[in-house]
């Protein structure tokens, strides 16, 4: 019998792996920042960071937002009135070259600055205009990858907590707890890599933790409007989380093109 | 990749910027290093007195964030002791990389056991500061438990008719005159020396020089008048007379001023003595050459004579200048400089890349208390409540606008426009704005950001 290493351990277990592992990056770690996109794991993450900061006597850190242009309204409002009511601040990653230079839901490279058609050439694009989109490599890694890090070099973070999971993809299934980047140099605190999707949800309801209005309506996964799809007419928990895949709503090379993303620096 | 150049930290210790560039082009070395390199106009210290800032410089972190600054009831001493704590410092970085690395300082607290020799292959303190706290120690040990001001001190040997000690501790006292003299102390704090041994750690192998000088530290041009010279808690006002905590009255503080520009003249000409070494042995193109300071002076234009405590322009604006290898010119981009960012810098050149020093949107610089010796500036009135010493400071500065906070009573104590003294509530957007860049990192610390 072989069972899936996840189900092992009990989400008590797991919550206190968590708790450990933040407990341990903010004992090492000056500047800290929680990305946060207000979906699920994020929210998660969020609030164990929350628990630990009470018992450190410690305000919160920020958090930091992937501002890629293409969010649920839902998705701003949840933000401000979490980060009121939790008392802490959110950082606006967002590349504002590219955002300017978008037309008729496309750029041309010719547009944007030296320092964005450096990192067009980086990801390997080589045509003079590309879709807005977060399904494709280039956008993807311009609008998130080059946003992040910029944010990360100009506030000087020293560690990005994350809701990166082990069962999400095979991708993420060798990540450990802290793991070192080099460009910009920083660490990736990776809390919750244990937690099944069900975990999750079980850890929001016990925790009565504010739910993303999408969830409600069948989205499993909330990133972007155009690139996640509602799966069902059910809640995200009551679908069967077992045997479809939570990116399901997400386009399908996506979570290919993963790998070569965090390669460059992407969670 | 290229071959990793040598690499030379010059620290101008409490040298600030107008000082400098005022008359730079009166001088000989700072003007060719600056027409051969790259002129920062905008440099900021993370700090207003030498512990914290040059943790910062080595470091890469602010005070608030490596904690080697002094806290509330502290002594230097103490909060020297966190310096050992630091990790991946600027010199351990270069280690690794491979440079000899060698610390050449007159400054006494970079010394030996500070915690600021972690990583250096060679840490030599410099300079008459040495000999004057030796018969400073000498005389200690003759007094025994007597521990008190020199009058006091005095006193009680000739009631108790020790009469040789006095003759003793006097003698002790002469000789150190006659060294310090012979040295052309106080205007040479050790220049000289550390520019002459600086040529036998200056080779091709390659290797990591860091200079701290003191000639623009404490009054310049005279001996003090004062019989006795040693140890601040029996002579208080003779310390005084050269770290520059003297009260300053009418024609002293124009003497002062005068001799702290004039210190910019004799640093030129040790600085004109290093370059032409480094030329003759052809390491001078090939050399990262950097220029700087860990915090300026303040000359009275605050009330205030001396550093630390707060965080005037005076005090934390402080020259940059980088002669890079082969006089490569870099474009300065906007924004402000900090040496927080030197090590990573540093380290990119060692590795063999080459890269612009970087500018920032937002600086900052950080003061927790009174820093050193403070108190003595309340009692002798250069500052009007002792409330204002002992409180945490943060400036926070963005598109040439400047905010400071005292934090422990979470009020605005300075607000400026491109340089110029406003009210907040003239600028509500800008000033709000600059609060909420302060209150994004408080963590652990206790410090109050009005509106927060």
């Amino acid at each position: 019998m072989t069972e899936k290493r996840e189900l092992l351990l009990s989400l008590d277990a797991k919550v206190s792996i968590a708790e450990a592992v933040i407990e341990d990056a903010f004992s090492h770690y000056r500047r800290p920042v929680v990305v946060w996109s207000g979906g699920k794991d994020s929210t998660v993450v969020l609030n164990l960071v929350r628990s630990v900061c009470e018992s450190r006597g410690m305000k919160m850190p920020p958090s930091l937002f992937i501002d890629h242009g293409d969010h649920y309204p839902e998705t701003l409002e949840i933000l401000n009135k979490v980060s009121r009511d939790w008392n802490f601040k959110i950082i606006f990653a967002r590349n504002d070259d590219l955002l300017k230079s978008l037309k008729d839901g496309s750029i041309e490279v010719a547009d944007l600055n030296e320092e964005n058609k450096l990192e067009v050439k980086r990801i390997g694009f080589e045509g003079g205009e590309f879709e807005y989109s977060l399904e494709t490599d280039v956008g993807n890694h311009l609008l998130k990858t080059v946003a992040m890090n910029n944010t990360i070099k100009r506030y000087r973070f020293d560690a990005l907590l994350t809701g990166v999971r082990w069962d999400e993809n095979d991708a993420r299934g060798s990540e450990v707890f802290i793991s070192p980047r080099d460009e910009p140099p920083h660490v990736r605190v990776q809390p919750i890599l244990p937690m099944l999707e069900k975990d999750i949800w079980d850890y929001i309801f016990k925790n009565k933790l504010p739910i993303h209005p999408k969830y409600y309506e069948g989205y499993r996964s909330i990133d972007g409007i155009h690139d996640s799809k509602k799966v069902s007419d059910k809640p995200a928990w009551e679908q069967d989380l077992d045997q479809t895949k939570e990116r399901a709503g997400r386009s399908q090379d996506k979570e290919g093109m993963m790998e070569k993303l965090r390669a460059l620096g992407y969670m | 990749m290229t071959e990793p150049p040598n690499i030379v930290l010059v620290v101008l210790d409490t040298l600030r910027r107008s000082t400098l560039y005022d008359q730079i082009n009166s001088t000989v070395a700072f003007k060719k290093i600056a027409n051969d390199g790259v002129l920062y106009d905008n440099a900021i210290s993370p700090a207003s007195w030498t512990v914290p800032s040059h943790a910062s410089i080595f470091s890469g972190l602010y005070p608030s964030e490596h904690g080697v600054h002094r806290r509330q009831e502290e002594g230097v001493m103490e909060s020297m002791d966190r310096a050992h704590s630091m990790k991946d410092t600027l010199p351990e970085r270069m280690y690794s990389a491979g440079y000899e690395t060698t610390s050449l300082h007159a400054n006494v607290l970079l010394s030996g056991g500070s915690g600021f020799d972690v990583g250096f292959d060679n840490c030599l303190s410099i300079g008459p500061f040495e000999w004057i706290s030796a018969a400073g120690k000498s005389i200690k040990d003759i007094l025994g438990d007597v521990d008190t001001q020199t009058s006091a001190a005095l006193k009680h040997l000739i009631l108790n008719l020790k009469f040789d000690e006095i003759r003793k501790i006097l003698s002790i006292n002469s000789s150190l005159r006659k060294q310090l003299k012979a040295k052309n102390f106080p205007v040479d704090k050790g220049g000289t020396d550390i520019v002459e041994t600086a040529t036998t750690y200056l080779k091709n192998s390659p290797s990591f020089v860091f200079m701290n000088f003191m000639e623009s530290h404490g009054p310049h041009d005279r001996l003090p008048s004062n019989v006795l010279l040693w140890e601040r808690k029996l002579t208080k006002r003779t310390i005084e007379d050269y770290t520059g905590d003297r009260p300053f009255k009418g024609k002293e503080v124009q003497r002062y001023r005068r001799s702290y520009h004039n210190s910019v003249q004799v640093m030129d000409t040790q600085l004109s003595k290093l370059v032409r070494k480094l030329e003759e042995k052809d390491l001078y193109d090939d050399t990262l050459l950097v220029i700087t300071s860990d915090h300026g002076e303040a000359l009275k234009e605050n009330k205030f004579v001396g550093h630390g405590v707060f965080l005037h322009n005076t005090l934390i604006n402080i020259p940059l200048m980088i002669k890079y290898p082969q006089s490569k010119k870099f474009k300065v981009e906007n924004g402000y400089q900090t040496t927080i960012d030197m090590r990573d810098f540093l380290t990119v050149w060692s590795n063999g890349n080459k890269i612009p020093f970087p500018s920032r949107d937002v600086v900052f610089s950080e003061e927790f208390g009174s820093g050193h010796d403070g108190l003595s500036r309340v009692t002798d009135g250069r500052i009007d409540n002792v409330e204002d010493l002992n409180v945490k400071r943060k400036a926070v500065l963005k598109n040439g606008i400047k905010l400071v906070v005292d934090g422990t009573r979470g009020i605005v104590e300075e607000f400026e426009v491109d340089g110029i003294a406003t009210s907040p509530k003239e600028r509500r957007e800008a000033s709000s704005d600059l609060l909420e860049e302060m209150s994004i990192f408080t963590g652990n610390e206790d410090f109050i950001v009005p509106g927060n």
